[in-house]
């Protein structure tokens, strides 16, 4: 007869641990280094099986994990970090504006943006882009493009409010594709205004 | 809806998690204005192609098998724990346990349990909000009049603090050292799980000052 505790791992491990890749992709947005990342996602799998009892079936699974996540690295990394990075996003909001308009509004020319960004832009600056951001919009960021997770979802697994999930994936958003218009311009992909 | 309203809107729209009737406004806006409709379009575009470009990493090799044999480990303790818990007299040894070392310090209860000596990083912790998930900060909030704090070591585990130093009560009972990373020495009583503390050191920018010497 198999022991409890052995059904209760098999169940856990069942559940949990088909979203290894999601898990470690946001460790990795979160402390940049893949050593950090891989302990990281090691300590929130085994503080969530201790807590797997608290779990309701049925309810989103990775939105729980990456709470955990996510309380995780703060309580581990939060004294290590030195100050937030900074962003005068008012600047980048206008320059951003700027760029839209001349590049693809005025005039309507042979690059579409999709394509200024798919041959313009290397996944590497895409992911350097990504790192650059200020943390509590890489997460918001990541868990919307990439995880696809609803706002809803998102402000339950970062413990924060519906309208800051909202503000913080616009600036995100604005961010990153300014970052991108920058490196297709610098590859001649589009204008330099 | 005018285009100042739509062009502040137009993420949301996009990313469809505008209320029924919103999302309504900014379709008949749409097929209104031809330059919020180009706008819209290039920022559809812009999206599609950096969620194309945007991979997700892929955790290395071995870091499930790990995370498995962990599992495992964690399994074991727990039916330790467990066993333990589920015994009728179980409350019963605890509390006289409790009541003897608050009551004679340096009784013989240590003694008679076999000790090593351990020098360890660990982490002071509410221990009941640390397993419900709470952060540091939400934990220095706490003020349930029977949560106690404990040390978390790097493996998951727990440790109690004894009380037989009124330095170690400190740290047993004050909120506000939640959080606090520290290297600790002293004898650890294995069968209790319990920490005879002897140094303490913070490690880091500590939030608070420990009167441990």
């Amino acid at each position: 007869m198999p022991e409890p505790d052995n059904d209760r791992r098999k169940e856990f491990e069942d559940t949990a641990l088909e979203h290894l890749n999601p898990l470690f992709n946001l460790a990795l947005s979160l402390t940049r280094n893949r050593k950090d990342a891989e302990d990281l996602v090691q300590e929130t799998y085994l503080r969530a099986y201790r807590f797997f009892d608290s779990y309701e079936p049925g309810t989103h699974i990775k939105a729980w994990l990456f709470r955990i996540l996510r309380n995780t690295f703060i309580n581990r990394y939060r004294a290590a970090r030195v100050r937030p990075n900074e962003v005068d996003f008012t600047t980048v909001e206008q320059t951003y504006e700027r760029a839209i308009d001349e590049q693809f509004l005025r005039d309507h020319r042979a690059v579409s943006p999709e394509d200024a960004v798919m041959n313009g832009v290397l996944d590497e600056e895409v992911e350097t882009a990504i790192s650059g951001l200020p943390d509590e919009y890489r997460s918001v960021v990541i868990l919307a493009l990439i995880e696809n997770l609803a706002y809803k979802e998102i402000a339950s697994a970062l413990s924060i409010p519906l309208g800051t999930v909202m503000s913080r994936l616009h600036r995100g958003r604005r961010l990153l594709q300014a970052q991108l218009l920058e490196y297709a311009k610098k590859k001649g992909i589009l204008r330099d205004t | 809806m005018n285009c100042s309203h739509f062009k502040r809107s137009l993420y949301h729209f996009q990313a469809d998690e505008l209320p029924h009737e919103a999302r309504e406004s900014c379709e008949e806006h749409l097929t209104a204005c031809p330059p919020c409709a180009r706008l819209h379009e290039v920022e559809a575009g812009l999206l599609r192609g950096l969620k194309a470009k945007m991979v997700r990493c892929e955790a290395p090799p071995g870091l499930e098998t790990r995370i498995r044999a962990t599992l495992q480990d964690a399994g074991a303790g727990r039916s330790g724990s467990a066993a333990w818990l589920r015994s009728p007299w179980f409350a019963a040894v605890a509390a006289s346990l409790l009541l003897a070392v608050m009551v004679f310090p340096s009784s013989d209860l240590y003694r008679t349990s076999s000790a090593v000596r351990v020098s360890e990083v660990v982490t002071l912790v509410d221990r009941a909000c640390d397993l419900a998930g709470r952060t540091h900060q939400e934990q220095r909030s706490c003020s349930h009049p029977k949560h106690l704090n404990a040390l978390r070591l790097a493996n998951g585990r727990y440790w109690d603090l004894s009380l037989d130093h009124d330095e170690s009560r400190q740290l047993v009972t004050d909120r506000e050292t939640r959080g606090t990373r520290m290297r600790v020495e002293g004898l650890l009583y294995e069968r209790i799980h319990t920490l005879q503390l002897e140094t303490a050191e913070p490690i880091g920018p500590a939030s608070v000052r420990l009167a441990f010497h």
